[in-house]
C-alpha cells in the first residue's frame, strides 16, 4: 500500500501541475527549475535528510467572480 | 425575468448536447417557457438529440439574415408545448453569424422565453465567440479526464476574462465503480481543481445512448442520468438540491490512501 498511487491520483497531480503552469504563464520546464532551485536553497539552510518538505506559495489578488482569487503552489516532494 | 445560458465545453464529445437537451427537457417539465438554440452551424446535432430533425424548415442563419421570422423557425418540441428548438444551419459555416448578431437574437428570444440555453460548438474560435455573446450565464460541461478538464479551465479563464456573470460546473459521465477504486477523479476532485461552483454530476450511462438512439431526452425520467439532469435543471431555477456525491464511501479511502502516497 504504501507509496501507491492510483491513476485518479495522478490525474489529478498532473493537472495541478499542468494548469498551475498555464494559468502561471510559465512552462512546466521553468516550475520544475522553480522547484529545484527552491529545494536547493531550503538544503543549503536546513538539515532535510528525515524530513519532508511541503512549501505553499500564495498569490492573492486577482478577483475570480466577485472573489478574491488566491493561487497556491503546492510544492510536494522536495 | 429570462435568462440566457450558454452550455460550453471547449472539448468536444464531453456531453454538451445531450446536457442542453436535457436540460432544457428538465426546464419544460417545470413549466418554464424554455427555447434550446443550436449555435454549431455547419454541423448541428441538437435537433436529432431532440428528435426533431425531420420538422426543420428554417434555421438560425435564415433568422437572422432575415429569410424568415423568428416565430417561423421555431420548431415545437414533441412532447412539451413550451419548450422549442431554433436549429442551426447545417450547410453554411460559422463565419455566417457575427457575435453582435447573436445578442441581437437573443436579446428577441428573451421576450418570448424564460430561459434560453445556447449548444455551443466545441473549440475556442468564432463558434464559441458568437455562442457566449449574448450568454448572462455559462454551464461548462466538464468528464473526469484529464483533457477534457484542462480544456474546461481553459473556457473558464476565457469566459471571465469575457466578463461572464455566472460560471458554472457540469460534470458528466461519472463512473461511482471507477472512483471507489481510485481509478476517476471524483466530483470533489474535478471542483476542487476547477475552482467554480458545481451545478450538477451526472453518472456515466447507458440509457444516455439509448435516449439519444431514440430521440427522445431522458430528464426527469428513471433513469440515474435522468435524474441527474433534472435536478441539473431544478438548480438552475434557482432551486436547491443536493448534489448527489458519487464518491461518498471513497472520500475517506481516498484520504487513507492519500496518506500513505506521502510516506
Amino acid at each position: 500500500m504504501r507509496g501507491y498511487r492510483t491513476s485518479g491520483i495522478i490525474a489529478k497531480d498532473r493537472l495541478e501541475y499542468m494548469l498551475l503552469s498555464e494559468r502561471m504563464q510559465s512552462s512546466p520546464e521553468l516550475m520544475e527549475q522553480m522547484k529545484r532551485e527552491i529545494s536547493s536553497v531550503v538544503r543549503r539552510y536546513i538539515n532535510t535528510e528525515h524530513m519532508r518538505v511541503e512549501i505553499q506559495i500564495r498569490l492573492t489578488g486577482e478577483t475570480k467572480q466577485g472573489e478574491k482569487d488566491v493561487k497556491t503552489i503546492q510544492i510536494k516532494r522536495l | 425575468m429570462s435568462e440566457v445560458i450558454v452550455v460550453t465545453s471547449g472539448k468536444g464529445g464531453v456531453g454538451k448536447t445531450t446536457a442542453t437537451a436535457n436540460i432544457g427537457t428538465g426546464l419544460a417539465k417545470m413549466n418554464k417557457k424554455t427555447v434550446l438554440v443550436d449555435t454549431d452551424i455547419g454541423l448541428r446535432n441538437l435537433d436529432v438529440v431532440m428528435g426533431l430533425e425531420n420538422r426543420i424548415v428554417y434555421n438560425l442563419v435564415d433568422v437572422i439574415e432575415g429569410n424568415c421570422r423568428l416565430k417561423q423557425a421555431l420548431i415545437r418540441d414533441k412532447h412539451y408545448p413550451g419548450l422549442y428548438l431554433l436549429p442551426a444551419a447545417q450547410t453554411r459555416d460559422k463565419s455566417a453569424v457575427t457575435p453582435e448578431q447573436m445578442q441581437k437574437l437573443t436579446e428577441e428570444l428573451k421576450l418570448h422565453f424564460e430561459y434560453i440555453l445556447l449548444d455551443c460548438p466545441a473549440g475556442i474560435e468564432q463558434g464559441f465567440r458568437n455562442a457566449v455573446a449574448g450568454a448572462d450565464r455559462a454551464i461548462v460541461v466538464t468528464t473526469p479526464e484529464v483533457s477534457a478538464i484542462r480544456d474546461a479551465d481553459r473556457i473558464i479563464g476565457l469566459l471571465e476574462a469575457d466578463g461572464m456573470k455566472q460560471i458554472e460546473l457540469l460534470i458528466n459521465r461519472l463512473r461511482p465503480d471507477l472512483i471507489s477504486r481510485g481509478d476517476m477523479m471524483s466530483v470533489e476532485d474535478v471542483t476542487e481543481i476547477l475552482a467554480v461552483p458545481l451545478i450538477g454530476a451526472v453518472p456515466d450511462d447507458m440509457n444516455v445512448v439509448i435516449s439519444t438512439n431514440q430521440g427522445e431526452p431522458l430528464a426527469g425520467g428513471e433513469s440515474p442520468s435522468g435524474q441527474a439532469f433534472f435536478n441539473v435543471a431544478r438548480r438552475v431555477t434557482g432551486e436547491t438540491v443536493a448534489v448527489s456525491d458519487f464518491s461518498k464511501e471513497t472520500s475517506i479511502l481516498r484520504r487513507v490512501k492519500d496518506f500513505f502516497r506521502k510516506g
